[in-house]
């Protein structure tokens, strides 16, 4: 996995953060579509969060655009992708339920939105989870989802820069 | 007569799930009880049948805080029963891992969980609004904490480089050269954190306690040492079951810990301190005397302070560990499994983590036994809310429900880990 560019160097560009532990059955779908994308050249640095939410603060600050995937709490149709702009409504709209996360990541937004450590531009795509047990793999809709995530996250890519692969 | 009743349905600010109750009849508290309702993991059952060298990858899963101290447990308890010893190159990096998990603990709790309840706000959200320069600092030594963990266990959540006999691979020594001047910076913003720390307004209450930790060696514990206590017991791990035991209560999934002889015991940063602050690292000892607190502590409010000065130890000795690292040869010892019982106990942030396994002659473990440090703590926690309750039972219901979710928060609980967020109910008993 790419690991952070150097602050200066990060400035203007972008990254795409998977949050959750790959443990945790659905909680890795993440990780899994930045696996996916792992396997192109995209035009964003690929960063591992595997729980602690706080260090999303570190990230944030040091690029100008930030791309998160999370999985979400079991609703009625896992397997759904959808694309938000961070707010304080949004977490108001997504469903309540306490994180898997050492702090949850409105927690983090709020941290960072209080610190002056956001991002000028924010997303996240979220994934509706199945199930979580320890151990277990990808339920198969939150599989089926995980191409159809890396797909988006590469459309956004592409609008931010301009290109969706770096040059060779 | 007059009973009162206070409900906190989910105690903020502590790692996990819990509720308490709390009546007060006729200015006496009758019933002072921490409830763990998180489900049980069951993590003792589902070691049994596994190879031995998977109890560090396993165990570490029990906690995303503290996997380090659930690993350190696990591999020593093995090598226990394998007979093996580790070379002293070895065991320093152990050290080193260690030093990354307390540093980041704590000032995870310092500041996110325990800071905002002296200062009077609601969340660490709001306190770093008016705090930011703290808060900036505080997350800025929380990242080197987890990058000593990056780099000797291959990952900051659940590190995968640990196994039984020492690592899978090993640093070069150029490796910890950036981290060097981190860890200096880090020193000198730890010992203001300690000097912050000990100016906030901190609450009183002196009880006398039974403190256990490990010690009886030349360091401050972190992996190695004898179990000693405040009242002079001093045994090897394998006699921790002579001396203490956990029981069940009902209204919680979570196992309380007790001494043979019926009494509570105190495990966490309080008991390490008093058992070894001669052991500080020479920072750690000056800010000790600086604050006040250089004969000791037990002043469970105070125990924010006591974390700061782990903190700094913590920075001082992965400094030293850094400065004098030299690659070891090799990066584990061969174990060979035994028809043989392990038992070891290691120093988590919150406190001593005893482990315990039978394994067969064909390395498969036959029966697990955790015993975690807030479980230890369960016991001392209900009387220290009952102390706290009687003292302040003036107060209006909120002002109570606070002074007692800041007691709680004392122990800095994981919750998670003892159940193999705080419901306060106060019944005074009105009609």
């Amino acid at each position: 996995m790419t690991t952070p560019a150097t602050k200066g160097a990060a400035e203007n560009r972008t990254c795409v953060i998977a949050l959750g532990n790959p443990d945790r059955g659905d909680d890795g779908a993440a990780q899994a579509v930045i696996d996916r994308l792992a396997q192109h050249s995209l035009a964003a640095d690929l960063i591992s969060c595997q729980g602690d939410s706080m260090t999303l603060l570190n990230f944030w600050q040091d690029y100008a655009r930030v791309i998160v995937i999370d999985v979400l709490a079991p609703g009625s149709t896992p397997g759904t992708v959808r694309h938000h702009t961070v707010s304080d409504r949004l977490f108001d709209d997504l469903p309540q339920a306490p994180s898997s996360h050492l702090a949850s990541l409105p927690e983090a937004w709020r941290l960072a939105k209080a610190l002056d450590r956001l991002p000028e531009c924010l997303l996240l795509i979220t994934i509706e989870g199945a199930s979580f047990s320890i151990g277990t793999p990808l339920s198969p809709s939150v599989a089926q989802a995980v191409p159809k995530a890396a797909d988006e996250v590469t459309r956004l890519v592409s609008q931010f820069t301009g290109k969706e692969k770096v040059d060779a | 007569m007059t009973t009162r009743t206070i409900k906190v349905d989910y105690l903020a600010r502590v790692e996990g799930e819990s509720s308490l109750s709390l009546k007060i009849h006729n200015g006496v508290v009758e019933h002072a009880r921490l409830s763990i309702f998180e489900p049980p993991r069951f993590f003792e059952a589902l070691l049994q049948g596994r190879r031995f060298e998977e109890a560090p990858d396993i165990t570490a899963r029990i906690c995303g805080i503290c996997p380090v101290a659930y690993q350190m447990s696990a591999v020593h308890a093995m090598e226990h029963a394998a007979g093996v010893t580790l070379p002293a190159a070895l065991r320093d990096l152990r050290r080193l891992l260690y030093c990354g998990e307390w540093i980041e603990s704590h000032v995870l709790h310092i500041h996110m969980l325990h800071a905002p309840d002296f200062l009077g706000f609601d969340d660490a959200i709001e306190m770093a609004q008016h705090h930011r320069r703290e808060f900036d600092r505080g997350l800025r030594l929380k990242k080197i904490g987890n990058e000593i963990i990056r780099l000797l266990g291959g990952r900051e959540i659940h590190p995968i480089n640990v196994k039984v006999g020492g690592f899978y691979r090993v640093p070069n020594k150029e490796e910890f050269e950036e981290l060097k001047a981190d860890l200096q910076w880090a020193i000198e913003a730890a010992y203001d954190v300690v000097k912050w720390a000990a100016a906030l307004p901190i609450p009183t209450l002196q009880r006398s306690y039974e403190f256990v930790a490990l010690g009886g060696t030349h360091q401050y514990p972190l992996n190695e040492g004898h179990i000693v206590s405040s009242k002079g017991l001093d045994i090897p791990a394998t006699e921790f079951e002579h001396h203490f035991e956990e029981y069940q209560v009902p209204d919680s999934t979570a196992l309380y810990a007790r001494t043979k002889a019926g009494s509570s015991y105190f495990v966490g940063p309080l008991a390490r301190f008093n058992l070894n602050k001669d052991k500080l690292t020479p920072l750690a000892r000056q800010a000790t005397r600086e604050v006040g607190l250089e004969n000791g502590c037990s002043n469970p409010f105070q125990s924010i302070v006591v974390r700061s000065i782990e903190v700094l130890f913590a920075f001082e000795e992965a400094l030293h560990l850094v400065e004098k690292y030299t690659k070891p040869d090799r990066p584990s010892v061969d174990v060979l499994p035994k028809n043989a019982t392990g038992m070891a106990a290691t120093e988590a942030p919150r406190g001593l983590l005893y482990h315990k396994y039978e394994v067969d002659g064909d390395g498969l473990i036959k029966t697990a036994q955790i015993v975690p440090p807030t479980s230890q703590n369960q016991t001392v926690i209900e009387e220290d809310l009952r102390a706290v309750a009687t003292e302040y039972m003036d107060l209006p219901d909120r002002d109570l429900q606070w002074r007692c979710e800041k007691s709680v928060r004392n122990f800095d609980p994981c919750i998670s880990c003892s159940a193999h967020f705080l419901t306060l109910n106060v019944d005074r008993g009105e009609s």
